[in-house]
């Protein structure tokens, strides 16, 4: 396959997916990833209710301070605090996902009904082997978002300064591209983890180049969906802080969906460049 | 399985009945009180468009606040700096906006009453209890219940200054409260008094420097310093400020060189302020230091008899810089002033105009142009006088009229109608007094200027009406006690008020 067959790849696995996830029930397959954002939004929101704060209390004065359990600043750190908790959230419960997702694209592609709890329970299953599956790619981005904090105070020129975010999330994809593929060898052929990775080298030919495509595009989609602080509102965020906990469970259903539509086109790539004897359908 | 459930149920029982209740509660406080401010801030933004309804539902809104989250109750539980000691403070701020509100209704009783209870009840919120008795203090003046809130300034003067555990510093209220007492009993000719607090100031505030942390000690000691200098206690004044010079950073020493001068010089220690002087100048030769510093030298040297070595410390600030700042109109009037008393006229004239050529919207320019009608009519040179006054009038006339700035419109306007009154034009004059007050309601001058509207009224066989309407405004809303009372006498010229 040439380089522009290969991308053009990567742009119809997106738009595949896309097509899918409109006509079936896959979309439910992310469904655990946001339940579990509104449920960490709602206990940070009120994490002062005795019910709550003995735990919750310790956790967000080391994460945020004290001010962090009072109203409003509690709400108004809220975008960030939902941030870093989808972050997290991504991160565990976000291969689980990935991998229910997988299968239901994979089951719908082939013609059969692609049904979103049987696919989040034979994910459930796989669960530990997924998250081994997906740590080279957390660690990845863990690992340049670390470096680039680090560099903050560094002495560096205003242009390197620039230039330097854009060049660490061109490194990112590139990296999560290297690494998109054992989530789905685990998911879709049952493979031990060790071995999905052990066979990042062999996914990057065909596989690389779709990979990016995909990742760049739901990047640049993404784009006008950051965590927005509530004064970004402006006064319905002064006015109800609490507007700021709505709006950070419901900017969690673009990520959720772009996670969806980023496994989706994964799994189709996989199976049309990538799966042995299997042909894109 | 079922025991992995079971074990997450333990668990979040255990977690439940670790939660803090007071974090709860500060949260639920905390919003009460939000939304009650908020509705505040959105009846203020309305200004005069805001009714006495909305007041009315703001005053109701800190109130629930209040009795949701009693202050009595609270502060009495308050033994740290944590969750239980936040919902005292906002529940004590709940109680001092109600009242605020209620004050601004025209309810000074009420308001009055609520700030009383915030004292009975906050024993472990003193800055909100200075915040209350200074709300109080004032409150009651509205309420021409003097003594009474000459006992807010006596309570006030009496608290530790360092009792706040939140405090940035020690609190500035209470260490102005013994000098704002005693020049008020002074004002009353209560001398007696007025020597006994600042004595009593003087103990209590050495008492708490001997006690404080070295954060505190700079602000306590140049309190204690005003004190004594307030009691005329030059040496003791100086040595309080020189306790806190011990423990002051390099940088703040030129600061604190000047501060002194400027002590003895309030303290009537002329020698000490030369010396003191000097020792600034030759740290920091900033405008902030070395010119104050200067000036500071210059009216000490005035007091010792030394006009020569005043006039050329004037002239140091006026050279030292090309714009000398606000320095400069201080340093022009005060040297014509000097001038003019040694007999030197035509000197002092020039200062005076030169005064108005360089700074002609400063109110030391709009003075030194009175001053020089005064001297004319003093040496029995009416006409001259006159012109003088009439030449005035039109340059103030010509100012005020392209110049809005508000210090341009209140003192250019005092002084307006003080050179009406020369010339005899008494009607216009009267209208100048008043358009000034209700450009300027709150300020102390533009009140008794109102009061002296007022007088001037009364002597026209039409204007008794407006004279007791004046008066009447004055004593239920002015912000100075001594117009108040003074509006309360029949005739404001008769009791002294000009």
């Amino acid at each position: 396959m040439t380089f522009w067959e290969l991308v053009a790849l990567g742009l119809l696995a997106c738009g595949r997916a896309i097509r899918t996830a409109f006509r079936s029930a896959v979309a439910l397959t992310w469904l655990p990833m946001l339940a579990l954002q509104a449920l960490v939004i709602l206990a940070l929101a009120v994490a002062a209710h005795p019910l709550l704060s003995g735990f919750m209390a310790p956790l967000l004065r080391a994460v945020s301070g004290d001010d962090a359990l009072r109203y409003p600043q509690g709400f108004h750190r809220l975008p960030a605090l939902a941030a870093q908790a989808w972050f997290f959230g991504a991160a565990i419960v976000g291969p689980l996902c990935t991998g229910a997702a997988a299968r239901a694209f994979a089951a719908s592609g082939a013609g059969r009904p692609a049904l979103a709890g049987t696919a989040l329970l034979e994910a459930l299953r796989r669960w530990p082997s997924l998250w081994l599956a997906a740590l080279p790619g957390a660690l990845v981005v863990v690992g340049l978002d670390a470096a680039l904090a680090q560099l903050a105070g560094v002495r560096i020129s205003g242009p390197t300064r620039a230039l330097l975010p854009l060049l660490a999330g061109g490194l990112q994809i590139a990296a999560q591209a290297a690494c998109f593929f054992p989530p789905m060898l685990v998911a879709l052929e049952d493979l031990n983890p060790f071995v999905a990775i052990a066979r990042i080298p062999s996914t990057l030919e065909h596989g690389f180049v779709p990979a990016a495509v995909v990742l760049l595009l739901v990047a640049a989609v993404m784009q006008p969906f950051g965590w927005v602080a509530p004064w970004a509102l402006g006064d319905a965020g002064h006015d109800l802080p609490e507007v700021s906990g709505v709006l950070a469970v419901a900017q969690g259903l673009p990520h959720a969906a772009a996670g969806l539509i980023a496994s989706g086109a994964g799994a189709f790539a996989y199976l049309a460049a990538l799966a042995p004897g299997e042909e894109l359908r | 399985m079922r025991r992995g459930a079971l074990l997450v149920l333990a668990a979040g029982a255990f977690a439940a009945g670790c939660g803090d209740p007071a974090l709860w509660a500060r949260w639920r406080s905390d919003r009460a009180i939000y939304h009650a401010q908020a509705l505040e801030r959105r009846v203020l933004a309305k200004g005069s468009r805001a009714q006495d309804a909305d007041l009315a539902r703001v005053e109701a809104g800190f109130a629930a606040v209040a009795a949701d989250f009693p202050t009595s109750r609270w502060a009495a539980a308050v033994n740290d700096t944590g969750p239980v000691h936040d919902v005292a403070l906002t529940s004590a701020r709940a109680t001092f906006e109600q009242a605020a509100t209620a004050a601004r209704r025209g309810a000074d009783e009420r308001a009055a009453a609520l700030w009383a209870g915030i004292e009975a009840a906050d024993a472990g919120l003193p800055g909100m209890v200075v915040a209350s008795r200074l709300a109080r203090a004032r409150a009651l003046v509205r309420l021409g219940r003097y003594d009474e809130s000459l006992a807010e300034w006596a309570g006030l003067a009496e608290m530790d200054p360092i009792a706040d555990p939140r405090r940035a510093a020690p609190s500035a209220e209470v260490l102005d409260a013994p000098l704002v007492l005693a020049s008020e009993l002074r004002s009353r000719g209560r001398d007696a008094a007025a020597d006994s607090v600042l004595r009593r100031a003087d103990g209590h505030l050495s008492a708490v420097l001997a006690r404080a942390t070295n954060d505190d000690r700079p602000a306590l000691a140049d309190g204690l310093s005003r004190v004594r200098a307030a009691r005329r206690d030059a040496p003791g004044a100086l040595a309080a400020l020189r306790l806190a010079l011990r423990g002051a950073p390099n940088w703040e020493i030129p600061q604190f060189a000047e501060e002194l001068a400027a002590r003895a010089l309030e303290a009537g220690a002329p020698e000490s302020v030369v010396a003191y002087s000097r020792w600034a100048v030759s740290l920091d030769d900033t405008r902030r230091v070395a010119g104050n510093a200067w000036i500071a030298a210059a009216r000490a040297w005035t007091r010792l008899g030394q006009p020569d070595s005043a006039l050329a410390d004037y002239d140091a600030v006026l050279s030292r810089w090309i714009d000398p700042g606000s320095l400069g109109p201080v340093a022009r009037f005060e040297r014509a002033m000097l001038l003019e008393e040694l007999g030197e006229w035509e000197r002092a004239h020039a200062e005076y105009l030169a005064l108005q050529a360089v700074y002609p919207t400063q109110p030391l320019s709009f003075e030194g142009a009175r001053r020089v009608v005064d001297y004319y009519q003093s040496q029995n040179q009416h006409d001259l006088a006159r012109l003088a006054a009439q030449g005035e009038v039109a340059i103030l006339d010509r100012l005020r009229a392209s110049n809005r700035d508000p210090g341009v419109q209140r003192n250019g306007g005092r002084v307006r109608a003080e050179l009406l009154l020369f010339l005899g034009r008494d009607r216009e004059a009267e209208d100048a007094l008043l358009t000034t007050w209700r450009s300027f309601p709150d300020d102390s001058t533009s009140e008794a200027g109102a009061l002296r509207a007022a007088a001037l009224a009364a002597r026209r066989p039409d204007g008794a009406a407006l004279a007791d309407s004046i008066r009447a405004a004055l004593r239920r809303s002015a912000a100075s006690a001594t117009v108040r009372r003074a509006a309360g006498a029949l005739d404001g010229a008769e009791v002294g008020v000009h």
